[in-house]
């Protein structure tokens, strides 16, 4: 099974879940679940526990672009400018992007 | 030659200048480097040639805490001993290894790796992987593979050599002194007393019994019981009982600071460049494996004052480390119980974002059929990472009041893995996170979330048994000198890895070896 069967079998299961179990989530401050979108959602809740300024303001303060961000990316991890996510390890500027995407699903 | 100890008449007295007890890795290894030193060697084995169920019986523990696996077949219990079913991965310790570090309890050994460095040269040799060294430089070039890590100054590549086909080590080693005439090998003879004299602190015999039940002594200028981690420490602890703790136990230690390697599967490594951890998969040359593995560097040890983990590097597929599969069997184990496990939402999210995964082990496991076959995308890596654990007085092996059908007491064993061990692993985890980023290699993600069964039910062991009689520089902290001799005896050694006083991250059987060799250069030297 290729990589995109999976993740268009993972958007249907999710959907189909979701519509099929969200009275199952209530009461457990877990709602309308969305595979990405979560993500997002707890990368913008991390960031905003840590960091003083907005994911967007980060962005364009350290000047993050599709050139550099490798060599961002890189650095900070050397510089130890790391988030966990759900255990995962990101470097800063990743999670910056990720909660920076939560809030413009947001608007 | 080879007798059996079964023809050997009742009371008989036999004699001879060393006798060795055990015939497994340490005593088979310490009789080849013996024979053409001593006129007269006696090996004394338990089981036969072959299992026998009847001796290995004899290995049955009165209780083990789970996950720990059964001590009754962790081991084996006949000519060759538990190297009849090892995985034959070699690796020698590390030098920070035998150091004492401020901040792992009872660290440091009184014996350096310079000591023993020289000895794993031979070591390799019985293990059956050649004598061509450890050195990952030198196998990047001869493999034309890539250490990943070479410019990192936090995590290093390391070298597990294993042969092929495995070295059992009667099979390999045992002609030799089977045809040594100096030797007897007497076999189905089992070790269930001792003789001491406490004027001259020497052994003067050891009572045998041979599986027909009947009874003779063996007397010996010097003794090596050479019977493994668990039982080593179960016999001096019997004779302890006789001999008012004179040998060896004067301090309470003779069973404690048992140790184990736990092999936790707490961390996934995502990487877009798989193929560039070829290295880290086993390369077959000439008769063995060859592989690299990812271990933290002796400065960040120190730096960041944690223990050292071994970290494999296994490719898999998204269904091996699907977070979906793993939640549901959490959720699942929780629900039975009418309970919710902690960070019930996550998993709940984990479960229906990895439905397909789940759905999949589900057709697996009840309808043994494939739904959606994912088992053939590869993830990712699985690390199942072998861990150094602290040694501590509280794990120990102890002495039940019930008996084998020999009548010595079988083992108890108390064992835990302390909270600060877990914490240094996600410490060490953490270190080696920050490093793969910089490295440009991937990304570790931490399995902290499935603590629950990380260290429980998915927790894995190696059946590794150390540390139960370790060396020390007096009696009141170890067991064993630097020379392996019993304290409070002037004749009585130990030998194999219950004489470890900190057990690594690697295993413990190219460095068993070693120390045994070490321990025959000292007897050759009186």
């Amino acid at each position: 099974m290729d990589k995109s069967r999976r993740k268009l079998l993972k958007a249907l299961s999710v959907l189909s879940a979701t519509t099929i179990s969200a009275p199952l989530f209530a009461g457990l401050g877990y709602t309308s679940p969305n595979s990405a979108h979560e993500q997002f959602n707890l990368a913008l809740k991390t960031w905003q526990k840590s960091e003083g300024i907005c994911p967007a303001s980060y962005i364009e303060q350290i000047g993050i672009n599709k050139d550099n961000y490798k060599y961002i990316q890189k650095n900070q991890f050397i510089a130890g400018e790391i988030i966990e996510l759900d255990g995962l390890v990101l470097s800063k500027c990743e999670v910056a992007s990720l909660a920076n995407i939560a809030l413009i699903i947001k608007e | 030659m080879i007798e059996n100890g079964n023809s050997i008449p009742e009371k008989a007295k036999l004699t001879c200048q060393i006798c060795i007890v055990g015939g497994g890795v340490a005593g088979i290894v310490l009789a080849n480097e013996l024979k053409d030193h001593f006129e007269d060697i006696i090996l004394v084995e338990s089981g036969d040639i072959n299992y026998q169920q009847e001796s290995q019986d004899l290995y049955q523990a009165e209780s083990f805490p789970p996950p720990l696996p059964d001590p009754h077949y962790a081991r084996l219990r006949f000519l060759g001993g538990s190297s009849n079913h090892w995985q034959n991965n070699t690796s020698p310790l590390d030098p920070i290894d035998f150091e004492h570090r401020e901040w792992v309890p009872n660290s440091g050994w009184p014996i350096s790796f310079a000591d023993l460095s020289v000895h794993y040269i031979k070591a390799q040799f019985y293990c059956g992987v050649e004598t061509d060294g450890y050195q990952t430089n030198d196998w990047t070039k001869r493999l034309n593979k890539i250490d990943v890590v070479a410019n990192s100054k936090i995590l290093e590549t390391r070298i597990t050599k294993a042969s092929n086909p495995p070295v059992h080590f009667f099979a390999q080693h045992g002609q030799a002194i089977v045809d040594a005439k100096n030797i007897r090998i007497l076999t189905n003879s089992n070790l269930v007393d001792i003789d001491y004299d406490k004027q001259t602190k020497k052994a003067t015999s050891i009572a045998i019994i041979n599986n027909k039940g009947i009874s003779f002594t063996l007397h010996a200028d010097t003794f090596v019981i050479g019977l493994g981690g668990l039982e080593n420490a179960r016999m001096l602890l019997a004779f302890n009982e006789k001999h008012e703790n004179k040998l060896g136990n004067q301090g309470d230690k003779v069973g404690r600071y048992f140790m184990e390697h736990p092999t936790p599967r707490a961390a996934h490594l995502f990487t877009d460049q798989p193929e560039v951890f070829d290295f880290y998969q086993a390369s077959l040359l000439e008769q063995k494996y060859v592989l690299g593995f990812l271990t933290l560097s002796n400065n960040a040890l120190r730096q960041n004052k944690t223990t050292n983990i071994r970290m494999p590097m296994v490719p898999v597929s998204e269904y091996t480390i699907s977070d979906g599969i793993s939640s549901s069997h959490i959720l699942g184990e929780a629900l039975s119980d009418f309970s919710l496990p902690e960070g019930t939402a996550s998993h709940l999210y984990n479960i229906i974002s990895d439905m397909d995964m789940v759905l999949e082990a589900i057709a697996r496991k009840k309808f043994d059929s494939r739904l959606f076959d994912g088992a053939n995308d590869v993830g990712g890596f699985e690390i199942p990472m072998m861990m150094e654990q602290t040694p501590t007085e509280d794990n120990r092996i102890k002495l039940s009041t019930k008996r084998d059908s020999l009548g010595i007491p079988k083992i108890i064993i108390d064992y835990k893995i302390s909270d600060s061990d877990k914490n240094r692993l996600w410490t060490s985890l953490e270190v080696a996170a920050q490093e793969i980023g910089a490295q440009s290699l991937g990304r570790l993600k931490l399995l902290k979330n499935r603590s629950s069964r990380i260290w429980n039910d998915q927790l894995g062991f190696s059946n590794h048994h150390m540390g139960t009689t370790r060396m020390s520089t007096t009696p009141e902290t170890g067991v064993v000198d630097s020379n392996q001799l019993v304290f409070g005896t002037e004749n009585l050694y130990v030998s194999g890895s219950s004489v470890f006083s900190t057990g690594g991250n690697v295993p413990p059987t190219l460095t068993i070896v070693a120390m045994t060799i070490r321990l025959a250069e000292h007897l050759k030297n009186g």
